[in-house]
């Protein structure tokens, strides 16, 4: 009787695991949006040849062509990786400190190779010549999957408080 | 029964499937009453200063607008992607009323309004603006800040989560 037990209990760990682990599409997409939060940010104290070889990396976040959109300024122009690297690099020189976080995250598959994400994101920055900045921002995510994964292929800063 | 047996038995009861039914239902009824209707924040910022102070725990009741509508002087909660991260802010004009400031001073449908709570003084302008049906203008009660830096606007009310209760 317990044997039966501790098979029905360990078959239940085993189902909650996999669900819990395996790595869906919809998994795939959240982590890639958690490691571009976590390649966005900078503590500080970290030298300029640090940040940029993780310049480098912005492919791996990044699709060849990038759509940005910033609603509040009516910003709207398409960046190639080499525009993310250089932004990315020009961010980093200005600021000491850069946060970058993401909550709740929600994730829509639109197509095979095609999904779209909105999440909160808020971002924290200390230094380049103004006081520390504490910004909250509702962003929607276009992505596509490729030969070697998910990237991001759209970025939309949706305004919540329209002026 | 000895008061320490008392104590003994309501601090660590016997776990009967009767007491696990019970704690599940607390708990189960604890979770939805505070995902769906008391909806805990924690303020983060200085936007709603000297009304709301940095760090401060408070509940949105998210059933205060089933029947009615947000009223001018309310502080509501406003959703983004989720809830986990919201904004609070004030309700100072609703659909259908154009707002504005001038000099600091807020202006609904082309007369000062008298704010009845407290508010940071400032030198605000900003131009007149109708704001479209359903929708309300919200603003923070701090403005001792530039303009530029302040979040402030007008919203749908489907973003409106509820009334912050305290």
């Amino acid at each position: 009787m317990v044997k039966k037990y501790a098979a029905v209990g360990a078959v239940l760990v085993a189902v909650v695991l996999v669900m819990a682990f395996y790595p869906t599409e919809e998994r795939k997409i959240r982590k890639l949006l958690r490691d571009t939060a976590g390649w966005a940010s900078k503590e500080g104290g970290e030298n300029p040849v640090a940040i940029a070889a993780r310049s480098k990396k912005a492919n791996r976040f990044f699709a060849p062509e990038v759509d940005l959109a910033v609603e509040k300024i009516g910003l709207e122009r398409s960046l190639s990786v080499d525009d993310v690297e250089r932004g990315y690099l020009v961010l980093m020189r200005q600021k000491t400190v850069f946060k970058v976080k993401l909550a709740d995250v929600g994730i829509e598959k639109t197509g095979d190779e095609a999904a779209s994400a909105e999440a909160t994101v808020l971002v924290e920055s200390e230094g380049g010549g103004g006081e520390g900045l504490s910004n909250v921002n509702e962003v929607a995510f276009g992505l596509h999957k490729g030969e070697e994964g998910w990237r991001i292929s759209g970025i939309r800063v949706r305004e919540v408080l329209e002026r | 029964m000895n008061a320490s047996a008392v104590w003994k038995n309501f601090l660590f009861p016997r776990l009967t499937p009767r007491l696990l039914l019970r704690m599940a239902a607390v708990a189960t009824a604890s979770s939805l009453l505070f995902y769906f209707v008391l909806v805990p924040v924690r303020l983060k910022g200085r936007s709603m200063e000297p009304t709301l102070r940095d760090g401060s725990l408070h509940f949105i009741f998210a059933g205060s607008y089933v029947f009615s509508d947000p009223r001018p002087g309310d502080v509501v909660g406003i959703r983004l992607a989720g809830r986990r991260v919201i904004l609070l802010k004030r309700v100072v004009a609703a659909g259908g009323e154009t707002v504005s400031f001038r000099d600091g001073v807020l202006f609904v449908d082309g007369k000062p309004r008298a704010e009845k709570y407290p508010v940071t003084e400032c030198d605000w302008n900003y131009p007149e603006r109708k704001i479209g049906p359903g929708n309300f203008f919200v603003v923070g009660d701090n403005r001792s800040v530039p303009i530029e830096h302040h979040d402030f606007g007008e919203v749908p009310a489907k973003r409106i989560m509820g009334k912050l209760l305290w």
